[in-house]
């Protein structure tokens, strides 16, 4: 009997090394769960083929703000991604000389011959102002190249009266890939479907391409794709609109969706006693008023989520909840000029002021 | 009881509170790493220049850079575990209004002088990925 027993020796050193090998795994979990940014940690528990990659990351600046890409893809990819943010900056640009828009707006009313893109995200956007009833409306040019809010310049009341007249999305006609302005005076401005326009392009491209984990920022406009680099949801946050406290007012565990916010976050100006925000009301020339701080939309579709999100900041708070509350497409979070934050139903945003 | 028996009994019982200490003094060393390990502030502010070059500051301590670069000059200043933008040439001042940032995935960007400031934190559980705006 006293033989088949182990001795007490090896117990306790049987014993004490299946508890090392209990804990060890504990700690090797948060040591590989920390290396997020690095891309090796992303490897390790994947397919065969992302396995190869590390995480790539680009920064650029376009279309008049911030472009910042990572994902688990070959090099080579990335490269292709810059070259296409690059092409729709020469076509989508109201302020670079020979773009599409900059052309249909020098054209006063003759038909302009542009990119399939272009003609694409002008047509998407004709939809988005039928359903939004013109609150959506890229004919905003002729008022938005008068307000400058990089360099804080109030246009005068008047030539704000006069631009606004020609805000009126109803002459834009497309046809294959003419596009034709029945007004003259009339001009684009892609200002508030491009990012949105641009993710989905380059989502599709990077899925197309075998990617299946990335994050694209375009200026605050938010898309994730497949599992996050951890392999796990992506945690995505909402900047707080109300300046003091510049924190992050609510978050949200996501894949393969997009986030899409309008607020009063930068570009203002002052003047006298005037608070001037940069999105414009298309129904007066000047900036919205509201009783939102912002509005935040998650979809599967960026374009979608990028008109949309200008349209609910216009609608106000309750307009827009009914809106996210019973159209399948979205769900979201509205933030009060008081901070209150409020998510439409089985959004799953935590609020984090709470 | 024989003296065998006993002598089985007592072997016994120490093997059970030898074990027991062992299972305590494991758990204790797993907390006290993941105590250790949430301690550790891990929070780094990245910097990203016109020229590409790209300047590192740990949220941790407290300390001023002066990034010049071909666009301009942008004074970033960490304090207290936050970052900001605290001075700049630039025309617009959208970088030193934002004020300071504190999370993993927050940004101050300054357009003209094409400067990001991003937040990293190799602590996952309780950076966000990225936040929008």
């Amino acid at each position: 009997m006293e033989n088949g027993m182990l001795s007490r020796r090896r117990f306790l050193m049987l014993a004490a090394g299946s508890m090392c090998a209990m804990a060890a795994p504990a700690w090797l979990a948060g040591c590989s769960a920390g290396q997020n940014d690095g891309g090796d940690g992303a490897a390790a528990d994947d397919g065969a083929d992302s396995a190869a990659y590390e995480v790539q990351s680009l920064t650029l600046f376009l279309f008049d703000t911030v472009i910042q890409i990572s994902a688990l893809c070959a090099p080579e990819l990335m490269d292709r991604i810059s070259e296409r943010c690059q092409f729709f900056e020469d076509r989508f640009s109201r302020t670079k000389e020979g773009s599409d828009i900059w052309n249909i707006n020098q054209a006063h009313g003759a038909p302009v011959e542009v990119s399939e893109e272009t003609a694409r995200c002008i047509e998407a956007s004709l939809a988005y102002s039928e359903a939004s009833g013109g609150l959506f409306d890229i004919s905003i040019g002729a008022v938005s190249s008068l307000w400058d809010f990089v360099e804080g310049v109030k246009p005068d009341d008047d030539a704000i009266k006069e631009a606004v007249k020609h805000v009126d999305y109803r002459v834009i006609s497309v046809d294959g890939t003419t596009v034709t302005l029945a007004d003259p005076d009339a001009m684009l401005d892609l200002g508030g479907i491009a990012k949105g326009f641009i993710t989905d392009d380059l989502v599709s491209m990077l899925r197309e391409a075998g990617c299946k984990s990335a994050m694209l920022s375009l200026g605050g406009n938010v898309y994730v794709l497949g599992e996050s680099f951890r392999g796990d949801d992506w945690n995505v946050g909402v900047q707080d609109p109300n300046g003091t406290a510049n924190d992050v007012i609510a978050s949200i565990p996501a894949r393969d969706k997009s986030l899409v916010t309008s607020g009063l976050y930068e570009r203002s100006f002052t003047v006298g006693d005037v608070l001037y925000y940069h999105i414009l009301d298309p129904r007066t020339g000047y900036p919205v008023k509201t009783d939102l701080a912002s509005a935040s939309i998650v979809s599967d579709s960026s374009t979608d989520g990028d008109a949309y999100s200008t349209t609910l900041f216009l609608m106000g708070h309750d307009k827009a909840m009914d809106l996210l509350n019973s159209d399948e497409r979205f769900s979201g979070l509205l933030v009060d000029m008081d901070d209150t934050a409020t998510a439409s139903d089985g959004s799953g945003f935590t609020l984090l002021n709470e | 009881m024989t003296t065998a028996q006993k002598k089985a009994y007592r072997r016994m019982r120490l093997n059970i509170i030898a074990v027991l200490v062992i299972v305590a003094v494991a758990l204790a060393t797993a907390a006290a790493a993941n105590a250790l390990g949430s301690a550790v502030d891990a929070r780094t502010a990245v910097i990203q220049d016109a020229d590409g070059n790209t300047f590192t500051m740990p949220l941790s301590q407290d300390d001023v850079l002066t990034v010049t670069s071909s666009a301009g000059t942008n004074v970033i200043e960490v304090q207290a575990g936050k970052v900001r933008v605290s001075e700049a040439d630039c025309p617009n001042q959208d970088c030193v209004e934002q004020g300071w940032i504190s999370k993993a995935g927050q940004q101050i960007v300054c357009l003209p002088h094409k400067l990001v400031v991003n937040i990293t934190d190799e602590d996952a559980a309780s950076a966000y990925d990225v936040v929008g705006q």
